[in-house]
């Protein structure tokens, strides 16, 4: 558990926008999505936390952005035992969804720490700070381009993408800012499923495959999905994920539009 | 003699099962405590009617599948009756409110940085709609 839940489901979500710019249609201020985890061993689970996502608006002095918000907090019964708190957000365009801050505050059973992106696109790079429980604090560059996202704003990034242009088997890269370190997260479009889904009944879906390059956090290939209700909104509903021990599973308990 | 041992050995196994199944059904992990109860109500099972016609003494064996019936029914109650909530966490709450404020700095410094970007593409389209 010593990574977090939302690396997990960060890495899922990839795709290749080198060539495409992204115009958000997907997402408003005031979207509110709660999930579900739980960590599954021979089809029997466990619920461990809640993760919500969250989008407000935010003023600066010259622009107006998004501020995505996810949030893991383990439930009741395991606050004793494990505890997280664990805060994602990422502050965004409201068009482009291109970060300007990413902050990442974690604390999981006392492992606690802290990261924060400051994208310089002008420059190429961003300022990552990163803090940890010891007090020590680490500044340093990390090259970027044009298309290099964090783990929040790459959930709602994809969630702009048409794939009803895709095929099945089409594969697409995307640079994912993951400790201080660009990955490249390879996803492949694998068609549509349909889901029950919570609220919503039965709801056709995009499925995708997601894997690393360097599988330090998710196991072998086409084990681990995602499910994107297939409308305009693009909802994740479902995340499924091998990791070494076991797997997990997030699904969507709670929507707010 | 060698019967008796080994279904002894067997019980005090399937005892095993079944207390760290009823250790297990008060934590809180789902479905998964089930495991170990019924491995040990299995083998309480097995051992018991194996025993049904002999003359050994049979406490251990029922202990196994009283202790592992046990689990089970803790273990399947709380999976059902028993709701997932998140405690109210109000530093939690704090922290992400406080959050917000602290960004506002590093957010006016992004910002910044790509107006700049955003000055110098200007300039750029300008020198190319007036080459002079």
């Amino acid at each position: 558990m010593k990574k977090n839940l939302l690396i997990i489901i960060a890495v899922f979500i990839t795709h290749n926008i080198m060539a495409q710019k992204v115009t958000n249609t997907a997402f408003k201020s005031g979207e509110k999505l709660k999930f579900v985890a739980s960590y599954n061993m021979s089809s029997l689970w466990t619920d461990l936390a809640e993760i919500t996502m969250e989008v407000s608006d935010i003023k600066t002095s010259s622009q107006s952005l998004y501020r995505l918000k996810c949030a893991a907090t383990t439930y009741q019964a395991w606050d004793s035992y494990f505890k997280i708190r664990d805060l994602y957000e990422s502050y965004v365009d409201k068009i482009s969804v291109k970060p300007f801050v990413f902050k990442r505050s974690i604390d999981e059973g006392g492992y606690k720490k802290d990261i924060k992106y400051v994208y310089k696109w002008k420059s190429g790079i961003v300022n990552a700070t990163i803090k940890k429980r010891n007090g020590s604090e680490t500044n340093q560059e990390v090259k970027i381009t044009d298309d290099t996202y964090d783990l929040v704003s790459v959930l709602y990034m994809i969630r702009n993408i048409d794939y009803n242009s895709k095929r099945i088997g089409d594969l697409m890269n995307i640079k994912v800012l993951i400790d201080a370190n660009v990955e490249i997260v390879t996803v492949k479009y694998a068609g549509l499923e349909t889901l029950n889904v919570a609220n919503m009944g039965k709801k056709k879906c995009h499925k995708l495959s997601v894997s690393l390059k360097d599988d330090k956090i998710l196991k072998g290939k086409d084990l681990n999905n995602i499910w994107l209700t297939a409308d305009e909104n693009k909802i994740p509903v479902l995340i499924k994920a091998e990791i070494p021990v076991g797997s997990i599973q997030v699904r969507i308990s709670e929507i707010e539009l | 003699m060698q019967n008796k041992f080994l279904i002894t050995s067997i019980s005090i196994l399937g005892l095993l099962f079944g207390i760290v199944g009823l250790v297990m059904s008060f934590l809180p992990l789902g479905t998964i405590d089930l495991i170990p109860s019924i491995c040990g109500l299995f083998i309480g099972g097995v051992i018991f009617l194996l025993t049904k016609k002999s003359r050994i003494r049979r406490k251990l064996v029922l202990s196994v599948i009283f202790i592992s019936f046990l689990a089970i029914l803790i273990s399947l109650f709380t999976v059902l009756f028993m709701e997932n909530k998140v405690a109210e966490d109000l530093k939690f709450e704090e922290k992400q409110e406080q959050s917000v404020e602290e960004a506002s700095e590093d957010l006016e410094e992004a910002l910044e940085d790509l107006e700049d970007l955003e000055d110098s593409e200007d300039s750029e389209d300008s020198e190319d709609v007036n080459p002079e």
